[in-house]
């Protein structure tokens, strides 16, 4: 065995050791002669390395990747780094001093079912008792509560042929695909590609393919990438390690890439994985798969033991055997279960099983049965255990096919599955190289040559599952799953696989019973006195192997989980010192506090009084704009706006109210017309986006022979709201028009130019009840534009206002808005009902007629404590003064309330029963929550100017 | 899931919005003597097929199409996709 | 009135990375053109006489100053270079065939660049990599913006809505750097 002199230093509970290039943690503890490295789930039993690869259930440890704990770590896929630090779980105080362990005396109590059986009563202990109990006594690494300092990537690949596996099969289809000229990835959970080929002393047929891979640029080579799933379609999911094998990665490289693959057509050649006998006491640590001693032997050259053994029960494992013996590893016994001529090159024990065995922390010796009845003790300090070899055909299974079991195979293969996959190699049950190269030549009509192989029957093998025995044969090693636990929880009436694996926890956990699952099926037919096939099958989901939830949510974390919208004047208000908000991806200005202004109220009552009393100026470019032309624009609006469009004439601006099909109020917003043809609609800030798409499903599934055309222009203008006494003066400064009130009046519009020649439209419409104009220009200009109007409006006291005093004028002048078209509010609520046209087929007409909608007494009303110092909020709701507060008793609810410096108090919209009868009456607001009530007075929404005077004027 | 667009071919699903059953299209004329009636049966009652289902799907962030998809909802295979308003495919 | 101050969609870039390059252009004037089957044939003449061949699905006919692409359904966005603020939309006469919209400042664009081209786009947007190549419009999302990817001449011309400029900027710095980083 030849292994370099060890140069890489890493740490294992604190202790140092060193391996070699190319070792996994697992190869490099083995190699330090760590046998034991983890303690089990339940009873704290001590447990070794099991296998070579992703299966791993036992050898579970806490990887330090720059500081960070990352539990649940498989030391078996762990790449070794100069540094790397890694601990053991689930024991305490130490691996080899675990007081937990106690629970093995008490096995008894924790055989299945246990949490069912046990912690039944009283209720009340579960919480806080039991279950905190069962988590520090049962469970595995701990969580690090700090953020991971990590980032991880995404991205997006599309190929002709994904070939998921990088073994012999795998191999041989990439080049198959390759020569063709296809577009090829070659996706490989390990560092290096070989599959069990690496296993082998000869490299040979591995190096030329390597070398012809090379040669094929449409060949995408991805190592340490693991397909995780299989979805709908021929998209499959799948994570690159880009980092985790550096001792000190580039700070720009992510830790993962979580790729979505689109595929044409997918070959799983993703191998086979061994299964272990349940035999008694066969979880002790130096006990593993056969499989697993042979990659640690050839490929990483590490003494797995002084003697030997191997428990086989199949041809394949005598060149297993075989294998070893050549690698100069110390065979003491191959333990045989078939009845079959001995091997003379091998201690061959025919016709026989492994019984027992012995040694706490580490294998001391095992017993051989003979069939018949004669044991003897074998000293060894390593065993090899292989009952067969599973397909791996998990990715055949996500979206819902079931695999089939083969009697001369002794595994369940795929028999139907997704669109565009297939299944070669080993994964299907053509276990040697020659196999593997013929089954990618069939499957992708290909015509590699096949090598010479030794033939190897598959089906040479007898069934094996289990060994009878009085001390716990364990069938699922993660969750400490013993045969016993399975013929109990047959006894308690747990008739279905399904049962089964809910009642044990077998297959769960982090290796998804890898290793378990087929051995924990076949005891259940042995006791049942079924097939296997009979018994059920084994269904997987994705993922295959554990996918971080760091890789899943990518790069779109903390500040980037989402894009952000920038208003055009959004460096103007952060100079000027504005609060921002978030409105959905928008960050709005709240409001701009002065440098005296300790409190943001201040800011708000000043804004808002600004604009009741000189001029205000507010972005508004966050609603939506959506320019509508066409002959047809017209009737198109007249469908989707409850109210009529038809008439208004060029030149002018109608206040819209769209109506959901059901006739539930969807938005609300302003129609302008440009030209005959010509319209500019504004929706919600919050809606544009839904509004825009049901906008193109009346044009394109209702009425598809109008002749309209509609495309978003919100980003391309830059739109103030100029609002106040003095708008008018302030806009005259700017435009090059007549704004007089005669020339352009209340509603007009129109196209025009700034007084510097710049574009610009010009809208008479009003959110605040006062004299008030919309005023749009190129976005690129509108940061500058808005300090220009604020700096030639200084003398009319011209100030930006922002979000907060925006809502508080709309709601001081009755306006609804969001908190109002909550997706429950008809037009007759809204007080709107006059407006919905039985002229026309408009949108949401008929159903808003629907006796249940109209007689809905509730409308849009105002609200005033009666103790001016007292406050409402949105959502209390509205009772008569003597009522208890209980569902019968509701008038209505408040939807937004605000302190109106106009009124003086505390303010409030909100929708009420039988309202017109009741203005001027006294309710009480409650809000029962935050046990708050408060006696208001019923009054009109109009706070400000009912009459309407103020923005005609 | 991919869509197989009929202009653009197969796209990604997270580029489109669905709405539902494809008889949302079939809007009653709300002034036929009926219409309430019709109103109701168009708004509320909808199969939910195990099996095959034409649904509408937009292509929001692709070329702003709505489709007609015929997919199975059992297997989530999708047997086509055609265009809501077919003038939209034509060329000339 | 004094003339007004620019301001440019996003003031984070240029990002240069190596050989990767992602520059804002913004004196790009922009107007969207909306027709439908009958008048298609129509359009597409008038445009051509005026040096803006349209594309078929998909595509884009153009050079980086100026050229056309698709969007949808017989409706295509034009580009040129911008001089002073344009009225594209109302300049262009389509003799009632096609409606007009100006695009100049909706859209910002952005042009990536150099031999990563293809790797960066792969951790940007879920466009197949073969069909990066002169010729290229579509319509897809780079980390949840909507954007459209226009190719000329081996330079990916994204089209990102304005108030998103910032946002797009970083995702392609974080994807330039994270692809060098693990090349």
């Amino acid at each position: 065995m030849t292994r370099p002199q060890p140069s890489i230093r890493f740490t294992f509970d604190g202790q140092t050791y060193y391996g070699v290039p190319g070792d996994t943690l697992a190869s490099a503890l083995l190699a330090n002669g760590v046998r034991l490295v983890a303690r089990s789930f339940k009873y704290h039993r001590p447990r070794g390395i099991f296998s070579a690869g992703s299966e791993e259930p036992n050898a579970l440890v806490t990887v330090h990747h720059q500081g960070h704990p990352e539990p649940n770590t498989r030391a078996t896929t762990i790449e070794l780094y100069d540094g790397l630090k890694a601990t053991s779980q689930s024991a305490w105080p130490s691996l080899r001093f675990d007081l937990m362990s106690v629970n093995d005396r008490l096995s008894s109590m924790f055989a299945a079912g246990f949490y069912y059986k046990t912690f039944m009563w009283p209720a009340k202990f579960w919480e806080s008792l039991y279950e905190p109990m069962i988590r520090r006594a049962a469970g595995l690494g701990v969580l690090s509560t700090n953020p991971d300092p990590s980032h991880y990537d995404k991205g997006f690949l599309h190929c002709d042929v994904l070939i998921v596996g990088g073994g012999a099969a795998g191999l041989a289809a990439a080049q198959i695909a390759g020569q063709k000229g296809q577009r090829v990835i070659l996706c490989d959970e390990q560092p290096s590609l070989g599959g069990r080929l690496q296993d082998e002393q000869d490299q040979q047929w591995l190096e030329k393919a390597q070398d012809a891979l090379a040669g094929y640029s449409n060949v995408r080579v991805m190592t340490r990438t693991t397909v995780f799933g299989t979805f709908d379609h021929g998209v499959y999911g799948a994570v690159t390690s880009n980092t985790e094998h550096l001792a000190s990665p580039d700070r720009d490289a992510p830790k993962q890439t979580l790729w979505k693959i689109t595929a044409v057509r997918c070959v799983l050649a993703t191998g086979a994985l061994e299964r272990p006998i349940a035999f008694p006491n066969n979880d002790r640590p130096g006990i593993m798969l056969a499989g697993a001693l042979q990659t640690y032997a050839i490929r990483h050259g590490v003494e797995v033991g002084q003697r030997v053994a191997l428990f086989i029960n199949h041809e394949q494992g005598l060149a297993c055997a075989r294998a070893l013996q050549a690698a100069g590893v110390n065979l003491v016994a191959v333990v045989d279960a078939r009845d079959t001529p001995k091997a003379t090159d091998l201690p061959h024990f025919v016709d026989a099983q492994v019984t027992n065995t012995k040694g706490r922390h580490a294998l001391k010796a095992i017993q051989i049965t003979a069939s018949d009845g004669q044991g003897q003790w074998i000293a060894c300090d390593a065993l090899g255990v292989s009952g067969g070899w599973s397909p791996n055909v998990q990715l055949t299974c996500h979206t819902g096919a079931k695999p089939v079991w083969d009697d001369g195979l002794n595994g369940f293969v795929a028999k139907s599955l997704p669109p565009g996959q297939s299944v070669i190699g080993s994964a299907n049950g053509q276990y040697a190289l020659d196999a593997c190269i013929r089954s990618a030549n069939e499957c992708l009509e290909g015509d590699l040559p096949l090598p010479k192989c030794d033939a190897v029957d598959p089906s040479n093998a007898v069934a094996l599952f289990h060994v009878p025995g009085k001390a716990p044969a364990f069938v699922d090693f993660q969750n400490d799953v013993t045969v016993k636990d399975v013929k109990l929880s047959h006894q308690e009436g747990m008739i279905s696989v399904e049962h089964l694996k809910r009642y044990t926890t077998l297959g769960m956990a982090t290796d998804q019973g890898k290793t378990a699952n087929v051995v924990g099926l076949a005891v259940m037919a042995e006791l049942t006195g079924k097939t296997i096939p009979e018994t059920g099958t084994t269904v997987f989901r994705p993922p295959y192997t554990p996918v971080s939830m760091g890789a899943l949510a990518g790069r779109s974390r903390g500040k980037d989980f989402k894009p952000t919208r920038l208003t055009p004047s959004h460096q103007a208000a952060t100079q000027r010192g504005a609060v921002f908000v978030e409105v959905g991806n928008w960050l709005r200005a709240q409001w701009f506090p002065l440098p005296s202004e300790t409190q943001w109220r201040q800011s708000v009552d000043r804004e808002v009084l600004a604009v009741r009393q000189s001029v205000g100026v507010c972005d508004v470019t966050t609603l939506g704009k959506i320019d509508v032309q066409g002959r047809d624009a017209a009737e198109f609006l007249n469908l989707v706006y409850a109210n009529g469009f038809k008439k208004l004439p060029v030149g002018k601006t109608r206040y819209g109210l769209m109506l959901r099909e059901d006739g539930i109020a969807m938005d609300d917003g302003t129609a302008a017309r440009l030209a005959e043809d010509h319209f500019v609609v504004t929706t919600t800030t919050a809606n544009a986006v839904s509004v825009y798409r049901h906008m193109e499903f009346v044009h394109q599934c209702l009425y598809p022979d109008l002749d309209v055309h509609m495309i978003s222009t919100t980003e391309g203008w830059a739109q103030f709201a100029i609002a106040g006494p003095q708008s008018r003066t302030l806009v005259s400064r700017v435009v090059d028009m007549d704004v007089s009130n005669e020339a352009f009046e209340f509603m007009a519009c129109a196209e025009t130019r700034l007084k510097n020649g710049l574009r610009a439209r010009l809208f008479r419409i009003s959110f605040s009840g006062e004299l008030a104009y919309e005023l749009a220009v190129p976005a690129r200009f509108g940061n500058d534009f808005f300090n220009y109007l604020l700096e030639v409006g200084q003398d009319l006291q011209a100030t930006p206002y922002g979000t907060e005093a925006l809502g508080v004028l709309r709601i001081e002048k009755g306006h609804a808005a969001g908190n109002e078209l909550n997706g429950q509010a008809t037009a007759q609520n809204l007080g709107l009902g006059r407006m919905v046209s039985d002229l026309k087929d408009g949108i949401g007409r008929v159903a808003s007629r629907r006796p249940a909608l109209i007689d809905d007494t509730r409308r849009l009303v105002g609200f005033k404590p009666i103790d001016p110092s007292q406050t409402l909020m949105g959502g209390m709701h509205l009772l008569n003064l003597n009522a208890k507060a209980a569902a019968e008793n509701d008038l209505g609810y408040l939807t937004s309330a605000a302190f109106s410096p106009h009124v003086g108090s505390s303010i409030a919209l909100g929708f009420l029963a039988d309202a017109e009868s009741r203005m001027g009456e006294q309710l009480k607001a409650v809000s029962p929550v935050d046990n708050i009530e408060v006696i208001v007075e019923v009054c009109s929404a109009h706070f400000v100017d009912p009459e309407g005077e103020r923005l005609r004027a | 899931m991919l869509i197989p667009h009929p202009l653009l071919g197969l796209r990604d699903a997270s580029e489109f919005v669905y709405k539902g059953d494809a008889q949302l299209m079939n809007r009653p004329d709300g002034f036929a003597d009926d219409a309430d009636a019709q109103m109701v049966d168009y708004l509320y009652p909808r199969d939910n097929p195990r099996g095959v289902h034409k649904e509408l799907w937009f292509h929001e962030q692709g070329d702003r199409s709505w489709l007609v998809v015929t997919r199975d909802t059992l297997t989530h295979e999708i047997l086509g996709a055609e265009l809501a308003n077919p003038a939209r495919g034509a060329t000339s | 009135m004094r003339n007004l101050i620019e301001m440019p969609a996003s003031s984070t870039q240029p990002i240069v990375v190596g050989d990767m390059r992602l520059t804002m252009v913004d004196d790009c004037a922009l107007v969207s053109v909306s027709t439908d089957a009958m008048r298609t044939a129509g359009v597409i003449e008038l445009l051509s006489s005026m040096g803006y061949p349209l594309p078929g699905i998909e595509q884009n006919t153009g050079s980086a100053d100026q050229g056309a692409f698709w969007m949808g359904p017989h409706q295509w966005m034009l580009w040129r270079d911008y001089r002073s603020d344009p009225d594209w939309a109302a300049e262009i006469d389509l003799q009632g065939l096609a409606a007009t919209t100006e695009q100049t400042d909706a859209w910002a664009r952005f042009d990536l660049s150099g031999s990563a081209l293809v790797s960066v786009m792969e951790r940007l947007c879920n466009l197949d990599s073969a069909r990066i190549q002169t010729g290229l419009a579509t319509r897809t999302q780079i980390h949840h913006v909507g954007v459209f990817v226009v190719v000329v001449d081996a330079v990916a011309q994204i089209y990102v809505p304005r108030s998103m400029a910032d946002s797009l900027v970083h995702a392609v710095a974080g994807a330039i750097r994270a692809n060098l980083a693990v090349a």
